[in-house]
């Protein structure tokens, strides 16, 4: 039987783009493939366990780390610098979103003009604007709480929920951010607040455990998703789990004609055919997907003809420093389990050729010095009460965190390999070595990291560690106006084929010096719209999260 | 099976059940853990969501049945042994007892057992004490409606 619309990947991508087709069209023929298994969310026991032992419940669903001399691996890093898989994505239902931390970014007007601006990468094929209005409705969607009133970038709509008050962790920088003059804001992130509607999803509870939220507070498309398929509403959208896509078919060069996979659950290869497919199986898999899809039409995969499937990889470097100061005397503990303080300062036009960056006080601050610890390690060690208040009120260390834009580069790739994972997917060559001028960008940023420190009544401070951890990793079929330029359309379909498309961070054109969900989710939603405009519906903004309820039942 | 037995007579799982006993054992560690550190007012009022946890903990890993049954054991033993003047303060305070990997019965009941304990009670609110402050990774403690937020703010907003 064929289905009218495919969608390879169960991510946040998938969802928001499925959400988006069926606001406008409830009887859209829709099939998401996902290579993964399903695990239980919202469940109070799997919290529990999560609580005591500290072990992600969804681990086993991630990639292994690269193989080491004793130890056994998944995929190969062959560049100069490493770029961990390993907890950078999930393969099951629902995908990344599952361990995100809902920071929701959006991007600032000049990350548009990237190459106009100051010569590197190339421009994005349109501007902020044409974005703005998905970015309204993605926050709506993803459930985003932030501040209204923040000027950073411009809005037409106010963010569904109210932004987190500073908690009293935060005071110490936002004083050493004023008085160095520079600016900060509320972090917006994708929690739940208090819905005026009836919704499946609860409001944040402010637990603090997030990487598993029992209440369904932070976005997870997997929950997203089961809101969908609950629906009567939806009588032709199905998720089937444990098909891994292993080839686009094609029937003439410019037109995709079905799939090729591998059911898990039984080892037997199907045939799934489409009138549309979209592949939005992340930033790695979407242009391994392509490179693999070889035929008489197209020989290097599909899309593939200038050699630009895969290529231009980036990835935010994410950086941690920290300093310490010589008391606590207010007993600042963490109390979030997300960050509510963030910084755009250097985010801006002017640091752009050399490398925007944000910094963000994290929710682990403070740390109690010397124990590297936290109030139930120290309870676990045998400290008395008084120790243990004496422990808090005295020495601690504190972070500045964050990341900074990197530069499209056509030598830095990545590749499918034969070699099949224990999740069933092929394993990833990734080719990546970072910029001549990082390390010294890094020594800029670590100046003004140190202002802030001392601001704050600390030390210098210094790096303790750089990440180029592949979480955030994008580009890798990059939109452009021109085919010599880029894998996919401004309409996210690849250059070339009429009823294939490329939706995930693999498409940004570039990067900015923020977290990609967000706008990865905006993206989603404007190819939803021009789906619906192709099949004759007219789209209409929606303001409205999956799981509200009462919303759902009236349409 | 039952999952949240609030009574505590048996918590069961497909594996078998913890006898009344071993529940009135754990829970009398779990006081001890309050007492000791007097980070909690009254221990009684956690007792329904102690014992949920309980049930949780063997729901989600029937191991932990064994658990809990050799922990009880190796506190009676340590009760027994007349070199140890406390047997609670020697399982919470034992550096050994505190180490990887986790082997004998001691390490299992102090690292499967009363460390989990201490978490569970710092969620439940046992952190306010330490710190003075309203809001703890792991406690559940509201939502950013129209009134003051669940934690801590600056004092000069
Ligand atoms: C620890 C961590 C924290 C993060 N925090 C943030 C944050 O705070 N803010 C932010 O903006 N971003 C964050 N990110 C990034 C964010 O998770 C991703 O941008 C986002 O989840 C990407 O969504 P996606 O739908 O494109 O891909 P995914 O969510 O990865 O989904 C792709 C899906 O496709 C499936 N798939 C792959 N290949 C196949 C195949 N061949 N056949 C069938 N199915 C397939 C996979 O199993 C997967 O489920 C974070 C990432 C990590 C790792
Ligand atoms: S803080 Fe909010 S999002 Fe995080 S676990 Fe608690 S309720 Fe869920």
């Amino acid at each position: 039987m064929k289905t009218d619309i495919v969608i390879v990947g169960s991510g946040v991508a998938a969802a928001a783009l499925t959400w988006k087709i069926l606001r406008g069209d409830p009887t859209a023929s829709i099939l998401v493939l996902e290579a993964g298994k399903k695990m239980k969310m919202r469940d109070f026991a799997i919290f529990q366990d999560y609580l005591v032992t500290g072990k992600e419940p969804y681990r086993a669903y991630r990639d292994l780390p690269y193989q080491e001399r004793d130890q056994e691996g998944e995929n190969r890093n062959i560049g100069g610098t490493v770029v961990p898989l390993d907890k950078s994505r999930l393969t099951m239902y629902g995908g990344s979103t599952v361990h995100w931390g809902g920071w929701s970014f959006r991007l600032k007007e000049e990350d548009f003009h990237l190459h106009t601006n100051t010569g590197r990468g190339i421009d994005w094929p349109f501007d902020y604007g044409e974005l703005e209005p998905y970015y309204c409705e993605a926050e709506h969607y993803i459930g985003v709480s932030g501040d209204s009133s923040d000027k950073t970038t411009p809005r037409t709509q106010d963010y569904p929920f109210r932004a987190f008050p500073f908690t009293m962790e935060d005071e110490l920088s936002i004083r050493a951010l004023e008085k160095l003059g520079y600016r900060y804001s509320h972090l917006p992130i994708a929690r739940q607040g208090v819905s005026k509607t009836i919704s499946s999803h609860a409001p944040c509870q402010t637990t603090g455990k997030c990487k598993y939220c029992p209440f369904g507070a932070r976005y997870v498309a997997a929950n997203s998703l089961d809101d969908l398929s609950s629906l009567e509403a939806h009588p032709n959208f199905s998720i089937r789990t444990e098909i891994i896509v292993q080839e686009i078919l094609m029937s003439a060069k410019d037109r995709a004609s079905g799939l090729r996979c591998l059911n898990r659950a039984t080892g037997q290869e199907e045939m799934i055919e489409a009138e549309t497919i979209i592949v939005a199986s992340g930033a790695l898999e979407s242009p391994k997907l392509l490179q693999r899809s070889k035929g008489p039409l197209w020989n290097d995969g599909i899309g593939n003809d200038r050699a630009l499937v895969g290529r231009n990889l980036v990835t935010h470097p994410y950086f941690f420093f920290e300093a310490t100061l010589p008391e606590n005397p207010s007993a600042m503990q963490p109390e979030m389990g997300f960050p509510t303080l963030v910084s755009r300062h250097f985010d801006s036009a002017d640091e752009q050729a050399a490398g925007k960056f944000i910094l963000v006080n994290p929710s682990e601050n403070p740390n109690y010095e010397g124990r590297n610890s936290d109030l139930a390690r120290l309870m676990q060690a045998g400290l008395t009460t008084g120790q243990i208040k004496q422990a808090v009120r005295g020495r601690v260390t504190v972070q500045w965190q964050g990341m900074l834009e990197v530069f499209s580069d056509p030598r830095n790739q990545i590749a499918s390999c034969n070699r099949i994972n224990r999740l069933g997917l092929h394993e990833t060559v990734v080719n990546y070595t970072k910029d001549t001028g990082f390390d010294d960008r890094l020594v800029q940023i670590g100046k003004h990291v140190s202002k802030i420190f001392r601001a704050m009544g600390g030390d210098d401070g210094c790096l303790i560690q750089v990440s180029w951890r592949a979480d955030h990793a994008a580009c890798t079929t990059r939109m452009s106006k021109e085919p010599h330029q880029g894998v996919v359309t401004p309409d996210l379909k690849v250059h070339g084929v009429d009823n294939l498309y490329v939706c995930s961070n693999a498409s940004f054109a570039s990067f900015g010096a923020v977290n990609p969900t967000l706008t990865l989710t905006a993206l989603s939603l404007r190819l939803g719209a021009h789906l619906l405009k192709g099949r004759g519906r007219a789209e209409a903004a929606c303001f409205a999260a999956p799981g509200d309820l009462a919303l759902a039942t009236l349409t | 099976m039952p999952e949240n037995d609030p009574c505590g007579k048996a918590l069961a799982s497909p594996k078998g059940e913890l006898d009344p006993e071993t529940v009135e054992l754990l829970w009398q560690l779990f006081v001890k853990i309050c007492d000791r550190w007097g980070n909690v007012p009254d221990s009684g009022t956690m007792k329904t969501r102690f014992l949920r946890f309980l049930s949780n903990r063997i729901k989600m890993n029937p191991a932990y049945l064994d658990h809990y049954r050799k922990a009880v054991k190796e506190i009676e033993r340590l009760k027994q042994d007349t070199q140890i003047p406390d047997a609670y303060e020697h399982l919470f305070t034992n550096p050994e007892a505190n180490n990887p990997p986790i082997q004998s019965s001691l390490q299992i009941a102090r690292q499967l057992v009363s460390n989990e304990f201490i978490s569970l009670q710092l969620s439940l609110g046992g952190f306010k004490e330490f710190t003075g402050a309203i809001n703890y990774p792991g406690y559940i403690a509201g939502w950013n409606g129209d009134g003051p937020p669940p934690y801590r703010i600056p004092s000069q907003p």
